[in-house]
C-alpha cells in the first residue's frame, strides 16, 4: 500500500475533500468547502469591457449577477460544448462563475499531507496531488484570478477597487 | 397588542435615475440621462449635427465587438458642461427609469480601469446593463492604458498617466436627479437628431 492510512500517531495527517473536474479537457481539482455550487451553463452571459485578466463577462443567475472567470483561456483550451457546466467558486470577495467541461464533477477524499506544493510559480495554484493515476493541479478557488493592484491606477474612493483588494501577501509592484 | 391590527403605512422615499440603454454587441450599456441631447441613424449623423462634434464607435472606445455595421448603428448624441460627443451603437434599447437601489457597485472581481468606466451594474428585463461613468465617457478623464488583454492596444495610448484626484465613483446625484433626467428627457425630444420615423422600434412605452 502506498498511502499511510491516517491515526492517531499520525500527526500530519488531515482529511482533505476535493472536486475534481475537467477544462478542456485536462483535469483540475479545487478544495470542496471553495465550491458553491454546480449547474449547467447557460449563455446568458454579457461580456463586460475589462483589463482584469480574465475577468471579462458577468452571468445573471437569479437576481444575482456574477462575474465569469475565463479559466480555459488562462489555460488557453476551449471548454467542451454542448452541455458544459458552471462551478461556482467561493472567491473571498464574492462568488464567481467559471466554465468546466460538462463531465460531472466528481468527489475525492485525501491527506493534506498529499498535497505537494507546485513548481509552477502561478498564484492560483494550491499545489497538484495524484488522484489515481493522475497528477492534478489544485486551484485556490478563494483567491482565483486576484491580482494585486498597483496603488496608483486605483483611486482611494473605489470602494470595493481600493485597498480591500489587494493580496496582502503580495509584493508591493513599486518596490 | 395583535400584530394583524398593525396598518400603518410607513412612507418611503425612492430615488429614482433615467438612463438610455444601448447595446453594443452583446454588452449593454446606459448611459446617464443627463448627458444625452439627442439620437439619431448613424449614417445620417455626420450630415445633421451642427456644428460637427467628433464621433467615436461606442464599443472602440471599450474595445468590444459589434454586431451591426456602422452604417445600420445609432448615433448617441452626448454633452456635459462644454463637451460634445456622438457615440455610435449598434441599438438603442430605450430610456429606462429605476430606482437607485437597483444599482450595485461593480462586483470587486473587476479590478482594472473598467472600476473607472463603469460606475455599477443592474439588472433590466433580465439582462446586466453597465453604468457608463459620464465624465470618462465625455472625456474628463483621459482614457486609461491597457484597457483590454484581448485586443492590441494603440502604442500612443500606452504611456501610463495619472488620474486626475478627483471620486469617481456612483455620482447619480450629479447626472442622475429627477430634475436633470426630466431635463434631458425633454433635451432627447427636441434634439436635432430625434427620429420619429424609428418610434414604433424603440420600447419608450415601457418606461
Amino acid at each position: 500500500m502506498l498511502k499511510k492510512p491516517p491515526g492517531p500517531s499520525s500527526k500530519s495527517a488531515r482529511p482533505c475533500s476535493l472536486v475534481m473536474f475537467f477544462v478542456g479537457g485536462r483535469k483540475a481539482a479545487a478544495r470542496v468547502e471553495e465550491v458553491g455550487g454546480v449547474w449547467p451553463w447557460t449563455d446568458e452571459t454579457m461580456p463586460v469591457p475589462s483589463g482584469t485578466p480574465f475577468v471579462n463577462a458577468v452571468l445573471r443567475h437569479g437576481e444575482e449577477i456574477l462575474p465569469v472567470y475565463d479559466l480555459a483561456a488562462k489555460l488557453d483550451v476551449q471548454v467542451r460544448e454542448p452541455g458544459s457546466l458552471c462551478l461556482i467558486a467561493k472567491r473571498a470577495d464574492g462568488p464567481m462563475a467559471v466554465r468546466i467541461d460538462g463531465d460531472i464533477p466528481t468527489l475525492h477524499a485525501i491527506d493534506e499531507g498529499d498535497i505537494r506544493r507546485s513548481p509552477d510559480p502561478d498564484p492560483d495554484l494550491m499545489g497538484t496531488c495524484r488522484v489515481g493515476a493522475d497528477e492534478v493541479w489544485i486551484y485556490s478557488l478563494a483567491t482565483l484570478g486576484r491580482v494585486p493592484i498597483p496603488r496608483a491606477e486605483i483611486p482611494a474612493s473605489c470602494p470595493a477597487g481600493g485597498q480591500d483588494q489587494r493580496d496582502p501577501h503580495a509584493k508591493d509592484p513599486g518596490r | 397588542m395583535s400584530l394583524r391590527g398593525r396598518t400603518h403605512i410607513v412612507p418611503h422615499t425612492v430615488g429614482l435615475t433615467q438612463f438610455l440603454v444601448v447595446g453594443c454587441g452583446r454588452t449593454r450599456l446606459a448611459l446617464p440621462a443627463g448627458i444625452v441631447r439627442g439620437l439619431g441613424r448613424a449614417q445620417e449623423a455626420g450630415s445633421v449635427i451642427e456644428p460637427p462634434v467628433s464621433r467615436t464607435d461606442l464599443a472602440d472606445r471599450f474595445g468590444l465587438s459589434r454586431s451591426a455595421r456602422v452604417e445600420e448603428g445609432r448615433t448617441v448624441l452626448c454633452g456635459g458642461r462644454d463637451l460634445q460627443h456622438a457615440f455610435v451603437v449598434d441599438e438603442v434599447i430605450g430610456l429606462i427609469e429605476i430606482e437607485v437601489d437597483r444599482i450595485r457597485p461593480l462586483p470587486p472581481h473587476f479590478a482594472g480601469p473598467e472600476r473607472i468606466w463603469f460606475t455599477g451594474v443592474f439588472l433590466l428585463q433580465g439582462s446586466a446593463v453597465l453604468v457608463v461613468e459620464p465624465e470618462w465617457l465625455l472625456g474628463s478623464y483621459p482614457r486609461m492604458p491597457g484597457a483590454l488583454s484581448s485586443r492590441p492596444s494603440d502604442p500612443s495610448e500606452s504611456a501610463p498617466r495619472a488620474l486626475p484626484p478627483k471620486p469617481v465613483m456612483a455620482r447619480h446625484g450629479a447626472h442622475g436627479t429627477m430634475a436633470a433626467a426630466a431635463a434631458s428627457v425633454e433635451f432627447v425630444e427636441v434634439g436635432q437628431l430625434e427620429e420619429a420615423g424609428d418610434a414604433e422600434e424603440t420600447p419608450w412605452a415601457e418606461l
